[in-house]
């Protein structure tokens, strides 16, 4: 958090959601508050919610684009190291991971050559 | 001066040279004015297709109007170059008028898209003003572009938890008790980063 709240506040146009496993949320936001930490929003899982995300380790990182598509995700690691996904976001909200442009181009040809047979 | 025929003087020789000189005159004179009306008859019609080249230009469409151009003389050439250069213009008309009828049936095929409206009995007094009736119909425009913006939400991804997947649809609790779900933060379109996180 100490790292990621300076990065939250470069990056305006995102949301970004600190969620713990075993804390409670007013313990999390009472953590930032005291810390002064003001562009994280503190969050608690509901449900299923980390079963479903299979977050199975810790510090696992997600973000999403406006569509709600996983843009990048990983365990452990720096979120400064994230700053180019931040960037990318930044410029268009609805950015598709250029990988997964790749491959869905691959797999459009490989459907388009299949087609024909 | 004594010849045989008895005495000549310098005068009569003077006179002599002089007729001799003159039918020369009148007989290299007339072969001259043989010779011009014979390449008069032959030459015009090389003179005579030159000035007509840059009448050629002019006529574009009728090929047929520079055909006898180049056979008939200057008299008769003229007629053509007239009709030639009256011919473009009176092309033209017609060329300018055809884009017209062009645009108003390719406008009539939108006017038959766009639903309620029935222009095609303006269509024939005012095509500019159907045309422009074409394009201002704005709600057929409109419904494509809902549509296209309806398409990003819901994208063509498979769900699941993979780079490029939609995620599973979850739930997350904020501090003041509100719930903040995944279509929540599609519904803002502001991206989301979550950092999950234990304090053990």
């Amino acid at each position: 958090m100490r790292t990621l709240d300076p990065i939250a506040s470069k990056y305006p146009d995102l949301d970004f959601y600190i969620v713990s496993y075993n804390e409670p949320v007013g313990a999390i936001a009472d953590y930032i508050e005291e810390h002064g930490y003001t562009d994280v929003i503190p969050a608690g899982p509901v449900g299923t919610m980390l079963a479903d995300l299979e977050v199975t380790r810790q510090m696992a990182m997600m973000v999403v684009n406006g569509n709600g598509m996983i843009y990048h995700r990983q365990v452990m690691g720096s979120a400064g190291s994230w700053e180019s996904y931040f960037v990318e976001l930044t410029a268009d909200p609805n950015a598709i991971p250029p990988g997964v442009e790749i491959q869905r181009q691959k797999d459009q040809r490989q459907q388009d050559l299949q087609l024909p047979s | 001066m004594r010849l045989a025929g008895g005495v000549v003087d310098a005068e009569s020789i003077n006179q002599m040279m002089r007729r001799i000189l003159r039918t020369f005159a009148v007989v290299f004179i007339g072969g001259m004015l043989a010779a011009l009306m014979a390449c008069a008859s032959e030459a015009p019609s090389a003179p005579a297709s030159a000035p007509a080249q840059p009448a050629s230009p002019v006529t574009i469409n009728p090929p047929e109007t520079l055909a006898p151009t180049a056979t008939t003389t200057t008299a008769t050439q003229l007629a053509p170059v007239t009709t030639a250069t009256e011919a473009p213009a009176a092309a033209s008309q017609p060329a300018m008028q055809a884009p017209a009828a062009t645009t108003e049936t390719t406008s009539s095929p939108t006017a038959a898209a766009a639903p309620g409206d029935t222009p095609a009995v303006t269509a024939t007094s005012a095509p500019t003003a159907t045309a422009a009736a074409t394009h201002t119909p704005a709600p057929p425009a409109e419904t494509p572009t809902a549509v296209a913006t309806e398409a990003p939400t819901v994208p063509a991804a498979p769900v699941g938890t993979n780079v490029g997947e939609i995620p599973p649809a979850f739930t997350m609790e904020g501090s003041d008790g509100t719930v903040i779900a995944l279509a929540d933060l599609t519904l803002t379109g502001k991206p989301a980063f979550m950092m999950y996180f234990a304090t053990w």
